[in-house]
């Protein structure tokens, strides 16, 4: 799941700001809009993009569990060096939750990351 | 305590300074402050010498009391000044502010004619003809950026050093992406083996501090505020960094020209051959920075959320930082 902020700060986050005298910005608002079109697509987008993560995350560690926590240990595989950072099998798992990610969070931004 | 300046404060202010300013002036006159941040104000003014003539000037001063971090204003026109005389085009200092002058702290540049927006300078058809000389002028302002004797008291940065600060603030940051942890260990074993020589490094050399002519191309280097001591690879990574290419990715340079072509102009005014993999490494850093920025935007959102969405949405464009990390992580792994 992607978070800070997750989707439903994002939310709650436009409600507690928007004001109702009619004072925000057309910036502010089309800034509110944006949070609003990110939370959708993660409510959309987010648990199918998990559950792909969690099962190419189990076949790189050889261990099962939610994709937070597979994450975490992902992670911390990483950190402890057992997974090397070019490792392949790390490298097409991040290429493709990337560009799960992008899908989700920022759809038309432009980049160099070149899908299996 | 810096007091806050107002504009008819500094209006009045400048027309008794001005005579020292520009031989012959006879007032100032078009005062305005330009968009500028927070901490900097920055304002446009012409200083009148006689009938009809005018001489464009800049005055760039703390608008705050100064953050104790931030180095003096005074040492910034001394970068600019030992640039200039190595041979960068850069807006001339003309005066440093003293306290007599009731500025506060600050100085007087040279204002100059050309375009600064990033998008217009990558994407306008009207800058294509810039756009072909850009980047060779680029490598060749950065070669003699490099070969600068720098002025005293500016601070020495090293890639080593820079991952750990950024290291401990991503993890205070309590985010899990497996991209950015295997962005710091990828850093970390791929540290350049040979330190770089120290040079004078700009620290902010991307597309949007370049001043540019729509057909001559490169007319100053702007906000060197960051300006260091470091690795000169820094800055070619920096300004290859793709949160500065406008969407233009296909254009590694800003968006707008080739790193052959900066390579070339760099090699050719006298700066040392970089190996591309120094480069990388500087890009993966430059996004990376990015990348760990968001999340101390999504803090304060975090702290704050009736202040408003914006810097909740910005800690959700790590996924962009994530995504040129990859690629270059993706690249490095597959040599061709």
């Amino acid at each position: 799941m992607l978070t800070h902020p997750t989707a439903q700060a994002l939310v709650e986050g436009v409600a507690a700001w928007l004001p109702l005298d009619g004072s925000a910005s057309p910036f502010a608002l089309r800034v509110a809009r944006n949070a609003l079109d990110i939370a959708a697509r993660d409510m959309a987008l987010g648990p199918a993009a998990d559950e792909r993560a969690a099962q190419r995350i189990a076949a790189i560690l050889g261990q099962t569990g939610s994709r937070d926590a597979l994450d975490r240990a992902l992670v911390a595989s990483i950190r402890a060096g057992t997974i090397a950072p070019d490792d392949p099998r790390l490298i097409a798992h991040l290429v493709a939750s990337t560009l799960d990610h992008l899908a989700i969070d920022q759809p038309r931004y432009v980049h160099e990351l070149a899908a299996d | 305590m810096t007091e806050r300046l107002d504009e008819a404060t500094v209006a009045a202010r400048l027309a008794a300074l001005a005579p020292r300013l520009v031989a012959d002036a006879t007032g100032v006159e078009s005062l305005r402050r330009l968009t500028g941040g927070a901490s900097m104000a920055t304002f446009a003014f012409d200083v009148t010498v006689g009938a009809g003539a005018a001489v464009p000037l800049i005055l760039r001063a703390r608008a705050v009391a100064p953050d104790p971090d931030s180095p003096p204003l005074a040492r910034e026109a001394q970068v600019i000044a030992a640039a200039i005389a190595g041979g960068v085009p850069a807006p001339e200092v003309v005066h440093v502010c003293s306290p007599d002058d009731g500025l506060g702290e600050g100085y007087v540049m040279r204002r100059l004619i050309g375009e600064t927006l990033g998008k217009r300078i990558a994407t306008d058809p009207a800058f294509a003809p810039a756009r072909d000389v850009l980047a060779r002028q680029c490598g060749a302002a950065l070669a003699r950026v490099h070969t600068t004797p720098p002025p005293p008291g500016l601070d020495t940065v090293n890639a080593a050093e820079t991952l750990a600060r950024y290291e401990r603030i991503w993890r205070q940051s309590g985010a899990v992406r497996p991209a950015i942890e295997a962005a710091f260990r990828w850093l970390e074993a791929h540290l350049p083996r040979v330190p770089a020589t120290p040079r004078l490094v700009h620290g902010d050399f991307r597309n949007g501090n370049l001043m540019v002519d729509a057909d001559r191309g490169l007319v100053a280097v702007l906000d060197w505020e960051l300006a260091h001591i470091g690795d000169p690879a820094e800055d070619i990574g920096w300004i290859c960094c793709n949160s500065w290419r406008f969407a233009q990715a296909h254009a590694r340079v800003g968006g707008f020209g080739d790193l052959d072509d900066l390579l070339a102009g760099y090699v050719a005014a006298g700066g040392d051959p970089i190996e591309p993999a120094r480069i990388d490494f500087w890009q993966m850093i430059a996004s990376l920075k990015w990348g760990v920025m968001t999340m101390q935007m999504h803090r304060s959102f975090a702290d704050d959320p009736a202040a408003g969405p914006e810097r909740g949405v910005i800690g959700r464009r790590l996924s962009e930082a994530e995504a040129d990390i990859v690629a270059l992580l993706q690249r490095a792994s597959r040599p061709c």
